[in-house]
């Protein structure tokens, strides 16, 4: 080995140099050769040095205080991880609560009552295109049951039949209502569904009162269509089923249904009825006891009025009970070309339908997450005491452990 | 007392007893390896100082394939580097504070002529020591005055192996010339010297 060699190899001594050939060759060099081996001397007395170049080095005071209180300052105003940690948990547990608590309210589970406020909630806003002219109409102060809007019909004990929703407090009299429909329908295959409606009519039971077309057909005035109006009547329980079957058939462009409940007037009428019944009674022994002539002339001559007021006020309580037992439905349809898109109304109406319905859903969601809330303040004022008390608890505990 | 692991578990959920205790054997080692680098103690506090804060908020990223030593070293040293990039264009900084310190901190037990010598070899050390570049400057102190091993200081320095062999290679060079120039201070060389005079 060359002392040029020696040299390049001099700085990776000892801990870069590997025991073998070429370290015994640098050892060996060392050996022979004077300044080399003043070299190595050199070298190895550095690196002694080095090593205990920071064996005095003292930490400044300032230092090691600065560096603590900054850590301490840091650690007491952000919370610890284990708290951030603790905050999410707390965080989407409560979200859990707030939205799995309404939708358990909302399916029933939870607050059956709520759900059934709910519910009659929901229907209005299913039939919201169902007007209600009349503040007489009897909606939402239905019953709830299943068939909310039945009529009722127990004027007369045997129209106290299957699917009447009537209430009453004990022997209270029950609320008479009149229901009628009124729906537009489009169709395509205009003479089918004409009759698969009146099939339909036929299978509820019902009858057709009036019906007009007008307009020539498409298929020789394609510019033209016909138009059927038809009123039926179909049996108050079977109405329902009705309406929905008649849906199907062809594209809805509007739907009605009013229910006017006419119960005061008819248990006023009822009343009057009564009272010239036994008025009638009264005329009539009168007038068999009667001997004067002018007498029976004046007695029949009250008595044929009161009988006119009789029949009148039947045929008037007849005429209710006959619409509270048959809904009138007025059905209006349109014959349309078949190439007509009911389907795809304008892009535009269809982002805002689609905006409202969303707004509407949030809103009655948020409507209620209110309601959960309230109903579940109590309980969540309970879980609270008992939460502070299990950390009280746990604090005492770790303090002792520690 | 708890081992490492435990408090650095502790440590990683926020916990500043934990943290000092993790931290406070590595202090020292932490702020001399500040000094090497930097050359003056006012900056050696501050980047300590910096780098320790850095150690604490990152403790949560920090996943055990190093040894805490290693990895609370490479925070430093990068705080270290960094600064002296952003101070590339200052003047060098005078090593006098440094050389004073360990002049005070020798104990009074020992001959005082020896203690000057120590001390201005010491002197002499932390001069060339200075004269350094950054890179081979960080490698040296950590291989030669810190300890570490060749592999640790390459994690340190995040370098591969080849080029801290290589970079601590040529410090040590550099040093001994640089020393060289002192060579009165290093009496095993004064006798070699001698011998060496004797020879020719």
């Amino acid at each position: 080995m060359t002392c040029r060699e020696f040299m390049a190899l001099l700085p990776r001594y000892p801990d870069d140099m590997p025991e073998g050939e070429q370290r015994s060759a640098f050892l060996e060099h060392a050996a022979e050769c004077s300044p080399c081996a003043e070299a190595l001397a050199e070298h190895e007395a550095m690196l002694a040095s080095l090593s205990t170049l920071d064996e005095d080095i003292e930490l400044p005071a300032s230092l090691a205080d600065s560096w603590r209180s900054a850590i301490r300052r840091e650690a007491d105003a952000q919370p610890s991880q284990r708290r951030r940690w603790q905050g999410w948990v707390a965080t989407a547990a409560m979200i859990a609560l707030v939205f799995g608590g309404t939708s358990l309210m909302r399916r029933g589970v939870l607050f059956p009552e709520a759900a059934k406020q709910e519910y009659v909630t929901v229907t209005e806003q299913d039939t919201a295109m169902l007007d209600a002219p009349e503040a007489e109409v009897m909606m939402a102060e239905a019953p709830a049951s299943d068939d909310m809007m039945s009529k009722s019909m127990a004027a007369t004990p045997m129209a106290d039949e299957a699917g009447s929703a009537v209430t009453g407090s004990g022997d209270a009299q029950q609320a008479v209502v009149l229901r009628s429909a009124s729906i537009t329908l489009e169709c395509e295959r205009y003479d089918a569904d004409l009759a698969s409606l009146k099939t339909l009519l036929e299978e509820s039971g019902g009858w057709m009162e009036y019906q007009s077309i007008y307009g020539e057909a498409i298929a020789t005035s394609p510019s033209g269509g016909r138009t059927a109006y038809l009123r039926l009547r179909v049996p108050d329980a079977a109405l329902d089923g009705f309406l929905d079957a008649v849906q199907s058939i062809g594209h809805v462009t509007s739907s009605e249904v009013t229910a006017e409940d006419v119960s005061e007037r008819y248990y006023d009428t009822q009343g009057r009825l009564d009272m010239y019944k036994a008025q009638r009674d009264r005329l009539t022994a009168l007038l068999s006891e009667a001997a004067d002539m002018s007498d029976i002339i004046e007695i029949d001559s009250r008595l044929s009025e009161v009988q006119y007021t009789i029949d009148s006020l039947s045929g008037q309580l007849a005429h209710w009970n006959a619409r509270a037992d048959n809904a009138t439905v007025s059905i209006t349809m349109r014959e349309v070309a078949a190439e007509r898109e009911y389907a795809r109304p304008p892009m535009r109406q269809r982002l805002s339908d689609a905006l409202e319905s969303s707004l509407l859903s949030i809103r009655a969601y948020l409507a209620d997450i209110l309601v959960f809330l309230v109903m579940a303040a109590p309980y969540l004022v309970f879980i609270v005491v008992i939460g502070i008390a299990g950390y009280v608890v746990y604090c005492v505990f770790r303090r002792k452990r520690k | 007392m708890q081992d490492d692991t435990q408090l650095i578990t502790h440590a990683q959920r926020g916990d500043a007893d934990a943290f000092e205790a993790l931290l406070a054997p590595h202090e020292r080692k932490i702020y001399a390896l500040c000094l090497r680098i930097l050359g003056n103690q006012e900056d050696a506090k501050d980047c300590a100082q910096e780098a320790i804060l850095r150690i604490w908020r990152s403790l949560g990223t920090y996943r055990r394939q190093a040894s805490f030593t290693t990895w609370s070293c490479r925070i430093a040293t990068n705080v270290c580097l960094d600064l002296l990039r952003r101070n590339k264009a200052r003047p060098a900084v005078s090593l006098d504070t440094v050389a004073e310190v360990r002049f005070e901190a020798t104990d009074g037990r020992a001959d005082p002529h020896a203690q000057a010598e120590t001390a201005a070899r010491k002197r002499a050390m932390t001069e060339g020591i200075a004269e350094l570049s950054p890179d081979m400057r960080a490698a040296l102190v950590l291989r030669d005055v810190q300890g570490f091993s060749y592999d640790e200081v390459a994690e340190v320095l995040q370098v591969p192996l080849g080029t801290v062999k290589s970079r601590v290679s040529r410090a040590r060079d550099r040093l001994r010339d640089a020393l060289r120039m002192d060579a009165e201070l290093f009496p095993e060389l004064t006798v070699y010297a001698d011998e060496r005079r004797r020879d020719e």
